[in-house]
């Protein structure tokens, strides 16, 4: 599991590669508290390098979908290969955080 | 159970459970399942389903907090890829006990959790739980139909 952001203000993008599961989320937790620790309330992550994720990612995912939102920005994803779409389809994250194609759609979803 | 087809190939592992092992155990079913002709998306949910009841078993069965003894076989063939954990210890259906979360919810009512029984159910074709003596036991099909 690797995140490695690109700020720009109060924005980022993070591109999220690797795996996520229950051995991993505590360092996926921790980057994106690292991130958000910047002062970024709209953050992007390019799901794109994602090679698998299970709901212990969910739950960290949520975590900082609220964060973000209580910050007054949000959390959307790009970039999401289908098998891990499907995850995010079945356990309702679809709804949480808007899902784009590319990372520049994402950010304009949240600069608005 | 003899629905093994001609050509089914089996992994078998029994294995002290931790997040560390588990993680490479799940790599290595994947690989596996691809290896022997299942497509990576359904590799990766059968794998996925995997994780999650084993995590689960991590999580509360374990009554020292150290590694639980888990009993893991995948058999692939053709049609389906069928699926045999099993653990000794205190009687537990997923498919029964574990809460059925409201995904509909919106995001300040989701409760952190409680997805990955949800997933399995809903990534898989078939899921039951046996009680053998003094282990539990849960099989789970995938069909490769679609």
């Amino acid at each position: 599991m690797n995140v490695e952001p690109t700020y720009s203000g109060a924005a980022a993008v993070a591109r999220v590669s690797g795996r996520i599961d229950s051995a991993s989320a505590k360092d996926f937790n921790d980057a994106l508290n690292a991130v958000l620790g910047k002062g970024v309330t709209a953050l992007v992550l390019d799901c794109s390098g994602l090679r698998y994720l299970s709901s212990a990612g969910l739950r960290v995912l949520l975590i900082a979908i609220r964060k973000t939102t209580a910050a007054g920005g949000g959390l959307a994803l790009s970039g999401v290969p289908p098998h891990i779409r499907e995850v995010l389809e079945v356990s309702g994250f679809v709804r949480l955080a808007k899902v784009f194609e590319t990372s520049e759609e994402a950010q304009a979803s949240l600069s608005g | 159970m003899a629905s093994k087809a001609a050509g089914a190939v089996s992994l078998i592992r029994d294995f002290a459970a931790d997040v560390q092992a588990l993680s490479r155990l799940v790599e290595e079913v994947e690989a596996f399942a691809g290896a022997n002709g299942v497509e990576p998306g359904f590799a990766q949910r059968v794998s996925l389903a995997i994780d999650e009841l084993i995590t689960n078993i991590i999580l509360y069965a374990s009554r020292d907090g150290g590694p639980v003894p888990v009993h893991l076989e995948v058999h692939c063939d053709p049609a389906e890829v069928r699926v045999v954990i099993e653990h000794s210890g205190a009687a537990f259906d997923p498919f029964v006990e574990a809460p059925v979360p409201d995904t509909s919810l919106p995001l300040t009512e989701r409760p952190i959790g409680g997805l990955g029984v949800f997933l399995v159910r809903s990534l898989m074709s078939d899921t039951r739980y046996e009680r053998v003596g003094d282990r539990n036991r849960v099989i789970l099909t995938r069909t490769l139909d679609g």
